[in-house]
């Protein structure tokens, strides 16, 4: 098709467009809205909060019954309980709209219930709605909510047998208490997200995660220090990704999932952590905490060892303590090769020295994309190490490196000399972005902008960006 | 499909079908485009089964419920979404696309009138065009969230046939429903109150000798919003007049403007 044969279809299409437009605007009387069919209606009235959806049936006639077939139930106590002096409290709303539903001569089954209360919640009320809630084949549960620490809310036994159960999120001020009957049953569970709850006792979560057979996505933000020796078996051969968050380090860690595409991991690092048959992760994000009562030494070769399984993979994210931590290691030879890494994104909250970081490109040999992503207080004056020039050059950054970015840059001269000395190294650099912090005045942004398009480039056809 | 001499195009690396839509106009869509349209991708399918020799690269698809505009929109939309056989990206491409499509998208609905809006929800559905229909019927709801009764008629078209008596006993049997939004709404309406200003009208001078001229090229005419206004709307004395910058970056990029 030629251009102009093009540009005459595009003209007939707006043209047409508008002549749509002027029939929407001289014909107000259409309501075409309403001769939406029912299921798309519905469907569109389950992308809003429960509270807007019970609004629409006061519209018209044609809206009264819609809400009702809305399959889901989303409460969320900001939304229902907007201002201080309402009548209407929290539960009241929510029992209402139970019953409600309930009215109409076929009430749709609930497939979805998502509630958020952070206030003054009760456990009893949520116990009772979870219970109503499960006499259907509910395919998701969310909830988010704060209790008094006194009071947990222990989840009913009907959850734990859900054979319909695809989406299970629970997140609390561990006050969700997890007791799950040992023979407890989730056929269908994909996605589990257990997010500072309670577990009843150490066997708790192994006899929760063994009942998960087709499990995809397991997220556990977890405190384990009311328990001890607490032990987490990972043997799920279904399971795609593992984010795993720790406060304490008095814990066992064993994972062995051959399915594995992602793993996270948050925290301090324990003693007693295994990982092993990962072929397929691709992807990690390692944020260890520095752990105090074990000397450095020792917590290098365990971060060493926590980190050799995963040599094989392609993207990571990297905490910028860890590389730290590594680089405190007596041997720097032990630091395992990554030899398929191709993209790495440091992130933290303090700017690096060259020598540490300088320590960890010798081990990525392919590296192509790196990113900065740090965050650091700039009001303190720029530590000795951090200016100092790249002695060694590694060589990813020499002859592989062919993307960098550098995020939230304030201009500050730290910054500013690790963006010189990486245009400087890398030779085969195809785009060096640069993304300025918001709140940056924008005298200096243009000042900062300017004076690194001034910088020396080793790589003839580096093209440098600014967003 | 086999293509011997037929190919129109050889040097097209991917294949292209062709929809017809309810105002007769034909569109050359790449498969890859048109497959996310699933009813599209059915009778493809059926098709192939049946005689395919025969038919070469030129079957046309009659999409008979879908109008030409609405169309040109859908697949706008569906070239812009991830291809499934895409390799994955890491982290940073990821980001970058992502932030290009959401410009995308708010520039897409900027502009869209509700019957647009509504027409596009249709034809998804039609087409059975899963990420479209998503999209669309996700841009409607966020007219319908956090909105008065009163705006989602209008706005929509919507006739309220409930008689005066009912809609009261209505409103008072859910009034728990609608407590939260009027008062927040009222809240919003109270900041905003506060930031806009009124113009008064002073008053007519006669006699100023000599009169203004308008420039020739000034816009004159009826306003369009409200046709009691004239244009120009505002107006002040003096042409050639260089506009006013902030402080951070002048017009010529100098240390200093005088």
């Amino acid at each position: 098709m030629n251009m102009s044969g093009q540009r005459r279809r595009i003209e007939r299409a707006e043209s047409c467009l508008s002549s749509v437009r002027q029939k929407s605007l001289t014909n107000t009387d259409a309501d075409i809205i309403s001769t939406l069919p029912d299921f798309l209606l519905s469907h569109i009235l389950s992308l809003l909060p429960t509270k807007d959806a019970v609004v629409t049936s006061t519209l018209s006639s044609r809206w009264r019954p819609l809400w009702t077939l809305v399959p889901l139930l989303d409460l969320d106590e900001d939304q229902l309980f907007r201002t201080q002096n309402q009548t209407f409290r929290f539960p009241e709303i929510v029992s209402r709209i139970f019953i409600l539903r309930n009215t109409v001569p076929n009430p749709t089954p609930i497939h979805k219930l998502r509630i958020r209360c952070f206030n003054n919640c009760v456990p009893l009320h949520i116990d009772t709605w979870v219970r109503a809630t499960f006499r259907h084949r509910v395919q998701e549960l969310d909830l988010s909510i704060c209790t008094d620490p006194n009071e947990p809310l222990g989840l009913p036994r009907s959850v734990y047998f859900c054979s319909t159960l695809v989406v299970l999120k629970l997140e609390g001020n561990f006050n969700i208490l997890i007791s799950p009957p040992s023979a407890c049953e989730f056929p269908s569970l994909r996605i589990l997200e257990l997010r500072n709850v309670k577990f009843a006792n150490s066997d708790s979560l192994s006899t929760l995660l063994n009942a998960c057979t087709v499990l995809q996505d397991l997220t556990l933000n977890a405190n384990f220090t009311n328990l001890d020796n607490f032990n987490l078996i990972v043997l799920i051969d279904t399971l795609k990704t593992l984010d795993l968050r720790v406060e304490s380090s008095s814990y066992k860690v064993h994972i062995n999932t051959p399915a594995l595409e992602y793993f996270s991991f948050s925290g301090p690092l324990g003693e007693d952590v295994v990982l092993e048959n990962l072929p397929n992760l691709d992807d990690t994000l390692i944020d260890i905490d520095v752990q105090h009562g074990v000397s450095i030494q020792d917590y290098a070769k365990r971060v060493r060892d926590f980190m050799r399984p995963l040599s094989n993979i392609v993207d990571m994210e990297l905490c910028i303590e860890v590389v730290e931590i590594l680089y405190n290691a007596s041997s720097h030879d032990d630091i395992p090769m990554f030899h398929n890494l191709n993209s790495l994104s440091l992130f933290g909250f303090h700017y690096f020295e060259w020598r540490v970081v300088q320590v960890l490109l010798h081990r990525t040999p392919k590296l192509q994309v790196l990113v900065f992503d740090l965050s650091a207080d700039r009001s303190r004056s720029a530590i000795d190490g951090c200016l100092q020039k790249l002695q060694d050059v590694p060589e990813c950054l020499s002859s592989h490196l062919t993307a960098c970015h550098y995020r939230e840059l304030s201009g500050n001269e730290i910054e500013m000399e690790l963006v010189r000395q990486i245009l400087k190294a890398a030779r085969v650099l195809k785009t060096m972005r640069i993304s300025v912090e918001d709140t940056l005045d924008s005298e200096v942004k243009l000042r900062v902008c300017e004076e690194i398009s001034k910088y020396q480039r080793s790589s003839h056809f580096c093209q440098i960006a600014f967003d | 499909m086999s293509n011997t001499s037929e190919n129109p195009n050889p040097s097209s690396s991917s294949a292209k079908m062709t929809l017809k839509t309810s105002d007769n106009e034909l569109f050359e869509v790449e498969e890859a485009v048109a497959m996310k349209f699933c009813t599209v991708k059915q009778y493809f399918e059926d098709e192939k089964d049946s005689d395919v020799a025969a038919r070469g690269s030129t079957t046309v698809i009659p999409l008979p419920n879908v109008h030409s505009a609405v169309l040109t929109m859908l697949i706008s939309y569906g070239k812009k979404l991830p291809q499934s056989n895409a390799v994955a990206d890491n982290h940073e491409e990821e980001e970058t696309k992502k932030k290009e499509r959401k410009k995308y998208e708010q520039g897409l609905l900027k502009n869209l009138m509700p019957g647009e809006l509504l027409d596009l929800i249709s034809a998804a559905n039609y087409l059975d065009f899963k990420e479209g229909l998503e999209f669309f019927n996700q841009a409607l709801a966020d007219h319908i969230q956090n909105k008065s009764v009163e705006y989602v008629r209008k706005f929509f078209g919507i006739k309220n046939d409930y008689e005066p008596h009912e809609e009261e006993k209505y409103r008072e049997e859910y009034a728990w429903a609608f407590e939260g939004i009027e008062c927040w709404l009222i809240g919003e309406l109270k900041q905003f109150m506060a930031k806009t200003k009124t113009l008064d009208i002073a008053g007519t001078l006669l006699g100023i000798k000599p009169a203004l001229i308008v420039a020739s090229f000034s816009v004159r005419g009826l306003n369009s919003l409200d046709s009691n206004i004239l244009k120009p709307e505002m107006i002040a004395p003096g042409e050639n007049i260089l506009a006013a910058w902030i402080n951070a970056i002048g017009p010529t990029g100098l240390d200093s403007n005088t």
